[in-house]
């Protein structure tokens, strides 16, 4: 099974949200900061992450939403959750014009996966390996 | 060619791009998100007919320290039926000429099938990867 296909239970994403992010009292103003802990392949994706609380609504000119602090919190939070289930770090990470933002895969055999991180703990996963249809679920997956 | 005429198959269309969905390093350097519809976006996906806009001039509505980092990609019509797609002229007053919708790719559109769209802008995005004919600090 592809790893990026295993189990993601709820409680496992809101303990690292919890743990990371102090999510469970944030005080008026709070910013997103940079996790403590070190994410390993997956540092890079986590510190861009933490770059988009710094976009601001239109910030592609054509009426892009910022991302909101709880979904930046919440991506986070699913990134140090996949980290620690052995998933690879993700080819590219972007906000999505909605407020979103999404982790990609290119792989080498030509399968794209994308998880796109809709709202705080829920992320809808597009998966489509060449000549197959494409795949989608949703994050957690119990 | 008026920016009234119904578009034809064997035109071609650009498509701005913003730089944070470009990745020269990826086999797939636009990601699909640089052709989902905001909500904005309520009669369709914004282009420009390459017959009557040169690529710059699609970024000519656009703050231009916003607009010196855009890539522009071209798109054949003609691709873009064969996804299921169609384009309408939608001409903008005092706007840069040529412009054009895809309706299909309207913002209620979207949202009503966000799977089934999905698989489509990545066909979008390996197109527009394909053909990218104005790049960041060029003229």
């Amino acid at each position: 099974m592809p790893m990026l296909q295993c189990p993601i239970p709820k409680e496992d994403w809101v303990r690292e949200v919890g743990e990371r992010n102090g999510v469970s009292a944030p005080a008026a103003g709070h910013r997103v900061e940079k996790p403590v802990a070190d994410a390993g392949p997956w540092e890079p994706a986590v510190q861009k992450i933490v770059q988009f609380q710094h976009l601001g609504d239109d910030w592609d000119g054509f009426g892009a939403k910022a991302p909101s602090r709880e979904l930046l919190e919440s991506a986070i939070g699913l990134a140090y959750t996949f980290s620690q289930k052995g998933v690879g770090p993700p080819h590219r990470v972007v906000p999505g014009v909605d407020g979103s933002v999404i982790f990609e895969w290119q792989n080498p055999d030509g399968t794209y996966t994308e998880v796109e991180n809709v709202r705080p703990f829920y992320a809808e996963v597009m998966r489509i390996e060449p000549g197959k249809p494409a795949q989608h679920w949703t994050l957690p997956t119990e | 060619m008026d920016e009234t005429d119904p578009v034809e198959d064997s035109e071609f269309v650009y498509r701005r791009i913003h730089p944070t969905f470009f990745d020269a390093a990826l086999p797939i350097p636009v990601q699909r998100e640089a052709f989902r519809p905001n909500q904005n976006d309520t009669t369709g996906l914004s282009v420009f007919r390459a017959g009557l806009a040169k690529p710059a001039e699609a970024l000519a509505n656009l703050d231009p320290a916003k607009a010196k980092d855009y890539y522009v990609a071209r798109l054949a019509v003609r691709d873009l039926r064969k996804l299921g797609l169609t384009v309408g002229p939608e001409p903008v007053p005092g706007g840069p000429l040529g412009h054009a919708v895809i309706p299909d790719l309207s913002w209620p559109a979207y949202q009503a099938q966000k799977q089934h769209w999905k698989a489509i802008l990545l066909e979008l995005a390996k197109l527009a990867s394909a053909d990218i004919v104005h790049r960041p600090g060029t003229p």
